[in-house]
């Protein structure tokens, strides 16, 4: 089944408003000595991964245990382009997004005879263990940087103060001018409790600005300790996840997005309709790639080294589809949650229960497996008929 | 050369074995029961370690193979009938689950080895040491891993062919519901057939410890080559895995013998061909 209601408009703008106004304060917060920046940075990133996996699986029906081909190859060629080139670290992050697009248009033109299902799954995770075994490989150290891997060199971007001022002040005045924009043009909405968060919103981001202006920022930012790498870099990877979540978003409502959903239920009436499978497919893999790479450059920066190891690591593909199905597959929303709960799980009760932690994660799973077969956005928040079940039911048959 | 080719398919065919005895129970579940067992791995994995920790308590080696192989059965029955049983036609939340209880081990067995890798304390001393017949050197070990492995391949062969509950088998795999409506006990077959896959696995992780040492990461990587090996011998294909298994197994080791670059991506890259030039494996059958 198809769903025909779109997702874009029946969403509850204020609450996804009050959501990254939320996100956008934490860096202020953090200046008082809260350390979440590190730990939501990363969420921000791995979401972005998921969402990439959430875009093939969830909505394409292509399982690619291989994705960490794309985001591995995205981190590298970050690394060498700041490295070797001296580029920007925007020049940086679309070579990655493109060199994951290039990626995804040679796996499907390559196995474009068995593109479905485990065959399809199987090549992916056989390409990906291929440049994986490559890169470990003594012969290819210069590029790889052998065990130890790369060091990345910090884009100027993440010291530059202007930037962190351009998103300070900027983000607020935006999401200011979005709310108040949205609460005088939108009278139709008939909720209180959408007006009332709207207005709470938009009153939150003008005091922001306010607060900013008035407090000494400068003298807050030589405080010891402080440096404004954090906050930039997690300033980016917001922007950055917020900006491909709603494109993929549109993508996925779009006609494209529908035919994939055909071609997840039934590829044969897909084709018969007159859509080529194969064109889809691949348009579908080669955007996941590419969102994956620009995910994989992000992330390069974060890890500040970057080696075969921990960026090819077949084990990241495992852990997205695991956020992927606990947030709800073929949800999006559920993509980034699900990476947020885990990750963010690990992070507080690690320091408790030590590597415990996963074996929890690990049942917490498994019973969300059972009690809830859509997953938690799929189960609570959404009522589209996204079919958790149906969704790669075409893989093992 | 010829020395170094002898001890090169020597090693081709220990490792075979190895690989043989996580494949045949990956593909003999996923024929009968559709299930892509992504725990598999695991059990190998922890089937090393159970056998490690039994051999360290106890200094008997085979019973520490024993102890490996019984306890990965109880474990993959209980599994199946406790959780993937329940979930039966619904391959997608089937698939989640083997995944869930891959990431439980893995994560366990980190709490517990973390990344240490060691191998037995003792084992008999006939099975240490060399043989060295002419200017020939077979490393003793490495002839018990092909020993065990072509016992169990018998052994199965014998099972499926032979019993009767192999032939509900092999009519399950052929027909999982005709075979019940027939009359068959199928989920009790099920159940064993899943135990034994495991068990399988177990034993395999258990000989390989004298020989790869053990480490958590044997599990991905074992589960990464049992994928390979069902591709390259056909998906559900007993006959099939065994000479995959081989294949795999000896081009490994010949080029990492003669050609070390190649050696690590050398059975994906065999899957990656196979699967371009003939997707349906190379001994597949009916698929």
């Amino acid at each position: 089944m198809i769903s025909d209601d779109a997702d874009y408009l029946d969403i509850d703008t204020g609450s996804l408003a009050l959501i990254v106004l939320l996100f956008a304060l934490v860096p202020i917060f953090s200046y008082f000595g809260l350390p979440y920046l590190d730990i939501l940075t990363r969420v921000f990133i791995i979401g972005l991964f998921a969402i990439s996996f959430d875009l093939l699986l969830g909505y394409t029906g292509l399982l690619n245990f291989g994705q960490t081909l794309f985001f591995g190859m995205g981190a590298y060629v970050l690394a060498y382009t700041l490295n070797w080139l001296g580029f920007n670290f925007f020049v940086g992050l679309i070579f990655s997004a493109l060199v994951g697009l290039g990626l995804g248009v040679l796996l499907s033109f390559i196995i474009r005879r068995s593109f479905k299902g485990i065959p399809f799954t199987f090549f992916s995770l056989a390409f990906a263990m291929i440049v994986l075994s490559m890169y470990q490989k003594r012969l290819l150290q210069g590029i790889s940087g052998g065990e130890g891997g790369i060091i990345v060199n910090l884009p100027d971007v993440f010291q530059s103060i202007w930037v962190l001022r351009f998103f300070e002040f900027g983000v607020f005045g935006l999401l200011a001018l979005i709310f108040l924009l949205l609460l005088m043009r939108r009278t139709e909405i008939e909720s209180i409790y959408a007006k009332g968060a709207l207005l709470a919103a938009s009153t939150l981001a003008v005091a922001g600005i306010f607060y900013l202006a008035a407090s000494h920022l400068d003298s807050l930012r030589s405080l010891p300790g402080f440096n404004r790498i954090g906050p930039n870099r997690y300033y980016l990877s917001l922007v950055f996840l917020i900006g491909i979540y709603f494109l993929t978003r549109r993508i996925v409502n779009s006609p494209v997005g529908k035919v994939w959903q055909s071609i997840r239920e039934n590829e044969t009436r897909a084709a018969v309709i007159g859509y080529n499978p194969f064109t889809y497919k691949a348009l579908a893999v080669s955007i996941s790639g590419s969102i994956a790479g620009l995910a994989g450059g992000l992330y390069a920066p974060y890890l500040l080294t970057v080696s075969a190891g921990n960026v090819f690591d077949p084990f990241i593909t495992i852990r997205a589809l695991i956020f992927t199905v606990l947030g709800g597959l073929g949800t999006l929303r559920g993509a980034i949650l699900g990476a947020g709960i885990i990750l963010l799980l690990e992070h507080f009760l690690n320091p408790i229960i030590g590597a415990w932690t996963n074996l929890l994660i690990g049942v917490l799973f498994i019973v969300v497996v059972f009690t809830m077969p859509r997953g938690i956005v799929g189960q609570f928040i959404s009522s589209r008929g996204k079919s958790f079940r149906e969704t790669v039911r075409e893989l093992v048959s | 050369m010829i020395t170094t080719l002898v001890s090169a398919l020597l090693d081709g065919l220990a490792l075979s074995m190895l690989y043989f005895m996580i494949a045949s129970g990956f593909s003999l579940i996923f024929g009968l029961e559709d299930i892509v067992n992504f725990a598999h791995g695991s059990f190998f994995m922890l089937g090393a370690f159970v056998a490690y920790e039994v051999v360290g308590y106890t200094g008997s080696f085979y019973l520490g193979l024993f102890a490996a192989a019984l306890s990965m059965a109880i474990l993959g029955a209980i599994v199946e009938s406790g959780l993937l049983r329940k979930k039966f036609g619904d391959e997608t939340g089937i698939i989640m689950i083997t995944l869930g209880v891959m990431y439980i081990i893995h994560y366990g067995a980190l709490i517990r080895y973390g990344a240490a890798s060691s191998t037995y304390g003792s084992i008999p001393s006939y099975l240490q040491g060399t043989l060295n017949p002419g200017p020939f050197i077979l490393n003793n070990y490495r002839i018990f891993i092909i020993l065990v492995g072509l016992i169990i391949a018998i052994s199965v062969y014998v099972f499926l062919n032979k019993t009767n509950v192999g032939m509900i088998v092999r009519a399950g795999i052929d027909d999982a519901d005709m075979t019940e409506a027939m009359g068959a006990n199928i989920e009790g077959t099920f159940t064993l057939v899943f135990a034994i896959g495991c068990a399988l696995a177990g034993l395999g992780g258990a000989a390989a410890v004298g020989w790869v040492y053990t480490s958590v990461d044997l599990g991905l990587n074992y589960l990464f080559f049992a994928f390979a090996i069902v591709v390259i011998g056909g998906l559900g294909s007993f006959k099939g895995t065994f000479y995959g298994s081989l294949l795999a197994g000896v081009t490994h080791e010949l080029f990492a013998y003669f050609l070390p670059f190649l050696a690590g991506p050398s059975l994906f890259l065999l899957m990656a061909a196979i699967l371009l030039l003939k997707p349906e494996g190379l001994w597949g059958g009916k698929q």
